[in-house]
């Protein structure tokens, strides 16, 4: 996603451009709970934020409700805190208009998966100009521990205290079954350096880029990850000169899976995942997918030419 | 005339880049109307404008001047500042009401390529220069003295890194004794796109020595073959040339070489250089030779890509990871 | 012979069919013709539920009515003086209804009288029996015959005859009829066009060879140029007009031909139609492209709204600037979707949880639907908030000529300012008298902020403490107090005191001025007034209202009748602005409504009229 230019009067005419350090783009101090997963998310996008040198005045934030969605509040850049589900509708109402800016939505996992369902896989359809962000603990944390589309089976929650009755929604398999689908990463909390890497290549990437974001939340789910955190042989990373390349996360993580992210059959296969294993990695990229935001772009008039416009309407309908 | 037919073509196969820069210049001028309005409401005589703001619904229903009252802006801009923003809103209408017009250039027989290029630019750069200056003005630095040249002439060498990615392309109607086009490679950066229109007798390469790694340079029959040059995120040079001269495209791509970017489709015997004042035989040929060279693929050109460079950790990484580890998930 | 000559001020018309034989095409093209060579036109579809109800069927009657008139018509009249129908059945619809004059010229098909099937046969025998019992005159005219001769399927033709008919009886000008044909056809081939011509020819032989008479409503000469289109053109053509380019919905009748007619003209001009994945998610969008800096637009319809219902409160409380066009139709729930209603403007102002304040305004012809565009599009972004324009089904597909709109090019939305943000202006910094604030628009230097629909201070800043979001609360409510404060008072039509006001608002205003104006003339002491601005009021009502013995609304929703069961004066349920006016002016105000799923007709209003004063409604 990169914004181009919308008027000859929205460059920063007066030339003053400094470096913007991470201080710069940070505004207030979270106030989510230790350990919680969001503060390594937030902490990768300041990184981003700082090594692309976003135009803060040019970039926009949105979200829905839930601990994820405070995520704006903590950013120094323009941002839209809506209502729960939400996020991607607004995020896609100021992109068309507004192809300079830079937009990112920001869900959790019921947040996305659950309310926002249908704005999630029609998002992904209309395959609009910007970065989406589940921030998935696998529980509604905000609330206080009510079960989530993502809640593994069997986990006990406030309102499924037998455990959840449901097998867990697969988000990186229902991205991928949607047509014209164009990025789809998954990465985690707990390899910092790995989810930088993937924000960048999804900032990168022109299209829907879509970064499933697996995290804990310290009260309801601190042990769903435990597995992969304390036993690296249970990640497998996906690697491939094409794909998400960072050499800490391949340092630690032995298994490999070179996967070539153009591949979307293999990409599925990857995605339904197997034998219990975490993968981090990039699964899917297709640039050539048609952007909505490009599709639907039109050319502008000036006040007089809309009027030139208008009156030949007029004549349409003159008696 | 042949040469009429194919300016208009060419217009055609660009109409996207120059569509893209009219949109800009019709937002600019909207942009530049707002303000105006904003200023002049807080002049004086706001109702009247309030008034047709509302529209006539609002007739007899809205008292427009309570309503201007209540929306007065604070702001204090003096006479000479709304004059010069009404300057500027005349010449960026003008610009938009050019249409096409703003991105031909006719160069006349005998003339200098580089400086009617140059010309042109800084003529469309007026709109970038005025654009500062709207800039400048709503930030209260404007200092006539520094600031007052922008809007006569922009030229290319003060053009912005982002100016440079939105200027529109331009057609240039070129005689082939005078395309000394090596002199355009200061105008090749940002989007920058240039289209040379050749009639009469050509040097058989004169682009050659334009083709370095990120630029599209292309030189072609017909304007049909520009669509890729046009898509092209970056610099290029198009020339549409005669018989007598070289085919080929030069097309920018990430690691790879010049044998990959160059394919040449007519090459020109070297005894193909034609008499043309101020153009040596050796000087085409050079330029023949250059062509052929970039395009040859050394025996073993087998080199795979090479690895991306891998970034170092850097200090955020190390501080999410210590959180992380000083948080004992599993005691919570 | 000549034909005996009819001369009247106003006529009114219907056509009538099964769905798909085309009644409406043929209503639309004699409206449109009548408003082009000069008469007032008000024309209103006839539409039944389902896009292919079974045939001869009189619930599944389609068709259009026209008036048409010497002067401006305003509304769609009593009952139709003129009558083409296709079968006896759709006709009983209408004779059932009381749609039609006690004495109209009927012209009926005839075609089922020897129709093959038994039952058809029985059906037009009993048919013609039960309207045999009024005083029509019924003409019955071999339509499927002769339109056979040069079409295959008749289905296909009668509405081209039926025309032809129709603008021989009313001598309309043939040349505007034909141009009129090429109009509406332009997007079929030339066949179909020429077709349609010999169709209309044929109707207009038969009519020159078989009527004694001709009805003349004269037009008006006029130099003033007129446009003539339906409510939702209006809408679609003065939110361009309005400057506004970005409209984002999801397909809902009778709201949908909004973005039919905007999907092909706003292209032109640069507009984006976004046909969102749902209703919610089109009114979504609008905001974000308004966050973003424009005044984007949505248009639904009641269940429509009702989904829309948290994003509102959101624009609201972020203070984001939002157009909302509401064609109103029958319900609640799915209700009637092709029928008027004008049920919605409680849900348009209290719909939302919690206190969000908007501005509500009701176009009551389809002059202002074009107009009303302009003003709502502007109080929205001078207030930073909600405007919702309610709208109906009557206004949606009925048509009406009215004056040439001179555009000016300051009804355009103002390209929103990019330059920097003065130094410590905040984004909420709500003036302390007027609640106003000023908007920044993303894109401009230091002026970062995160729009929350959480409570707030005034830089927006998430805020739990009472006192913020007292102030918050106040702030919004203020800036509606402060709008009000610029409104003028409505004017009264008649004298400015009497035994009783009429108070309308939206399409109805042209049915209740007719009923108002026949009052008068019998000696009764009422005027009318009609209310654009539903909120904030606009002022003096109660001081007009003072003025009168008794007031009383007519509206199109449901209010109880006061003989019906168990209905007192206590537990009464009242129609919709009457609450309102209730409320607002603690004056003991009546209603009469009516909700048949049609427009309201000038005697119906007036018998409720005459039943107040009968009824010893004085005070």
């Amino acid at each position: 996603m990169s914004g181009s230019q919308f008027s000859l009067l929205d460059g920063d005419v007066c030339g003053d451009e400094r470096h913007l350090t991470i201080e710069d783009y940070s505004s207030a101090v979270p106030r989510w709970c230790p350990g919680c997963g969001d503060h390594s998310a937030l902490g990768a996008m300041q990184r981003l934020l700082e090594s692309e040198q976003l135009k803060r005045e040019k970039t926009v934030f949105c979200s829905g409700i839930g601990c994820s969605s405070r995520f704006p509040h903590y950013l120094k850049t323009y941002g839209f805190h809506g209502l729960h589900g939400r996020a991607l509708p607004v995020a896609t109402g100021i992109k068309m208009t507004r192809p300079d800016l830079n937009v990112f939505a920001i869900m959790g996992d019921g947040d996305c998966c659950s309310i926002g369902l249908g704005h999630w896989l029609h998002a992904v359809r209309y395959n609009v100009d910007m970065v989406a962000m589940l921030l998935d603990n696998n529980i509604y944390g905000l609330t206080k521990n009510q079960t989530s589309p993502t809640t593994p089976q069997g986990h006990k929650s406030n309102t499924q205290q037998q455990g959840s009755y449901l097998p867990a929604l697969n988000p990186l398999s229902a991205t991928l079954g949607i047509t014209n689908c164009s990025f789809v990463a998954q990465t985690s909390d707990w390899t910092p350096a790995h989810l930088f890497q993937t924000l960048k290549a999804a900032f990168h990437h022109k299209g829907f880029s879509f970064v499933r974001v697996l995290q804990r939340c310290p009260h309801f789910t601190a042990g769903i990850y435990q597995d992969a955190v304390r036993h690296p042989d249970n990640v497998e990373l996906l690697t491939h000169s094409a794909g998400i390349c960072e050499p800490e996360a391949e340092g630690l993580y032995k298994n490999h899976i070179s996967h070539d992210p153009s591949d979307l059959h293999e990409a599925r296969r990857l995605a339904e995942g197997g034998n219990g294993k975490f993968r981090l990695g990039l699964f899917f990229r297709d640039e050539s997918r048609p952007r909505y935001n490009e599709t639907r772009a039109l050319p502008k008039y000036t006040a007089e030419e809309k009027i030139e416009i208008l009156n030949a309407e007029l004549d349409r309908y003159a008696v | 005339m042949q040469s009429d037919d194919r300016v208009s073509r060419t217009l055609k196969e660009l109409a996207g880049p120059i569509s893209a820069f009219r949109s800009a210049l019709a937002s600019a001028v909207e942009d530049v109307r707002g303000i105006l309005s904003t200023w002049r409401s807080a002049q004086s005589d706001s109702g009247e404008q309030r008034r047709a703001e509302l529209g006539s619904f609002a007739a007899g229903r809205i008292d427009a001047e309570r309503f201007a009252t209540l929306l007065a802006v604070e702001e204090e801009v003096d006479a000479a500042t709304v004059a010069r923003l009404e300057t500027i809103f005349d010449l960026l209408s003008d610009l938009a009401d050019q249409k096409e017009s703003v991105v031909r250039v006719k160069v006349a027989t005998g003339g200098v390529l580089r400086d009617a290029v140059a010309g042109a630019l800084a003529r469309i750069g007026r709109a970038f220069g005025a654009a500062r200056v709207v800039g400048l003005s709503r930030a209260r630095r404007y200092e006539a003295s520094l600031h007052q040249r922008f809007v006569n002439e922009y030229p290319y060498f003060l053009w912005s890194s982002s100016e440079r990615q939105i200027a529109p392309p331009l057609v240039v109607e070129v005689a082939g004794q005078d395309v000394r086009a090596e002199a355009l490679a200061e105008f090749l950066d940002g989007r920058q796109k240039i289209v040379l229109v050749v009639s009469g007798k050509c040097p058989p390469a004169p682009l050659a020595r334009l083709a370095s790694p990120g630029v599209y340079v292309v030189q072609a029959a017909e304007p049909v073959e520009l669509a890729g040059f046009t898509a092209y995120q970056g610099p290029g040079i198009a020339a549409l040339v005669p018989e007598s001269a070289a085919l080929f495209t030069h097309v920018p791509r990430a690691e790879a070489r010049s044998w990959d970017r160059l394919k040449i489709a007519r090459l020109p015997q070297e005894d193909a250089v034609i008499r043309l004042e101020g153009m040596s035989a050796a000087w085409q040929r050079e330029c023949l030779r250059l062509l052929q060279e970039l395009a040859a693929a050394p025996p073993a050109a087998a080199a795979g890509p090479s690895a991306p460079d891998r970034p170092a950790s850097a200090q955020v990484d190390r501080l999410a990871a210590w959180l992380l580890k000083r948080t004992d998930l599993q005691g919570l | 012979m000549e034909p005996e000559v009819l001369h009247c001020s106003e006529h009114t018309v219907e056509v009538v069919s099964d769905s798909g034989e085309g009644a409406q095409k043929c209503g639309q093209i004699f409206g449109s013709v009548s408003a082009k060579m000069g008469n007032g036109v008000w024309t209103v579809e006839i539409i039944p539920a389902e896009i292919q109800p079974p045939a001869r069927n009189a619930a599944g009657a389609s068709g259009n009515r026209i008036r048409i008139g010497t002067q401006t018509v305003t509304n769609w009249g009593d009952r139709a003086n003129v009558v083409v129908a296709f079968n006896e059945q759709v006709l009983l619809a209408r004779h059932r209804l009381e749609a039609l004059a006690e004495d109209a010229v009927i012209f009926l098909e005839d075609m089922w009288e020897k129709h093959e099937d038994e039952k058809v046969r029985a059906e037009w025998q009993a048919g013609l029996e039960e309207l045999s019992r009024a005083r029509y005159r019924i003409i019955r005219v071999p339509m499927e015959e002769i339109c056979l001769t040069v079409v295959d399927d008749a289905r296909k033709g009668k509405n081209m005859f039926a025309l032809g008919l129709l603008c021989a009886v009313y001598t309309r000008d043939m040349a505007k009829v034909k141009a009129q044909i090429v109009h509406q056809f332009r997007s079929k081939s030339d066949e179909v066009r020429e077709r349609n011509i010999q169709l209309v020819e044929l109707g207009v032989r038969w009519a020159e060879e078989h009527l004694p008479f001709r009805i003349q409503v004269p037009p008006t000469e006029s130099d003033r140029p007129m446009v003539v289109m339906n409510g939702n053109e209006a809408v679609g053509m003065g939110a361009m007009a309005a400057g506004m380019d970005y409209m984002a919905m999801y397909p809902i009748t009778p709201a949908t031909s909004v973005s039919h007619y905007l999907a092909e003209a706003f292209h032109k001009a640069g507009g984006v139609v976004h046909q969102a994945e749902d209703e919610i998610a089109a009114v979504g969008c609008a905001i974000g492209a308004s966050f973003a800096g424009k005044v984007a637009f949505t248009v639904t319809s009641g269940p429509g709204l009702a989904l829309k219902t948290e994003f509102i409160g959101l624009a609201t409380m972020t203070e984001t600037p939002l157009v909302v066009v509401d064609v109103q139709r029958g319900g609640p729930s799915t209700g009637l979707p092709t029928k008027v209603e004008q049920a919605d403007l409680l849900a348009a102002l209290f719909g939302q949880p919690g206190d969000a304040p908007k501005v509500i305004i009701a176009p009551a012809t389809i002059e202002e639907c074009f107009h009303s565009m302009i003003t709502a599009r502007r109080i929205a972004e001078a207030f930073r908030c909600v405007v919702m324009v309610l709208t109906d089904a009557n206004l949606a597909t009925g048509v009406q000529p009215f004056p040439r709109p001179k555009l000016d090019p300051r009804w355009q939305a103002r390209q929103p300012d990019q330059g920097p943000v003065p130094k410590d202006t905040r984004p909420y910094e709500w003036d302390a008298r007027s609640g106003l604030s000023r908007r920044f628009i993303p894109g401009q230097p230091e002026g970062m902020f995160v729009a929350t629909g959480l409570s707030h201070d005034e830089a927006s800043r998430v805020s739990y403490v009472a006192a913020t979001n007292a102030l918050g609360l106040k702030m919004r409510s203020r800036k509606m107090a402060v709008l009000s404060e610029t409104l003028k008072p409505p004017e009264v039509r008649g004298d400015r005191s009497g035994d009783l006001l009429v108070v309308g608002w939206g399409s109805t205003k042209g049915a209740i001025e007719e009923a108002v104006d026949r009052a008068r003339a019998k000696g009764l002491k009422v005027s009318s007034t009609h209310l654009t601005f539903l909120a904030p009021m606009q002022p003096g009502l109660k001081e007009i209202f003072s003025r009168f013995k008794k007031v009383m609304t007519v509206e199109i929703n449901h209010s109880d009748e006061l003989n019906d069961p168990f209905v007192t004066k206590e537990n009464r349920r009242l129609s919709q602005l009457c609450w309102l006016l209730r409320a607002h002016t603690l004056v003991d105000v009546d209603c009469w409504s009516r909700c048949f799923g049609e427009p309201l007709r000038p005697d119906h209003i007036f018998g409720g009229i005459e039943r107040m004063f009968t009824k010893g409604g004085q005070r």
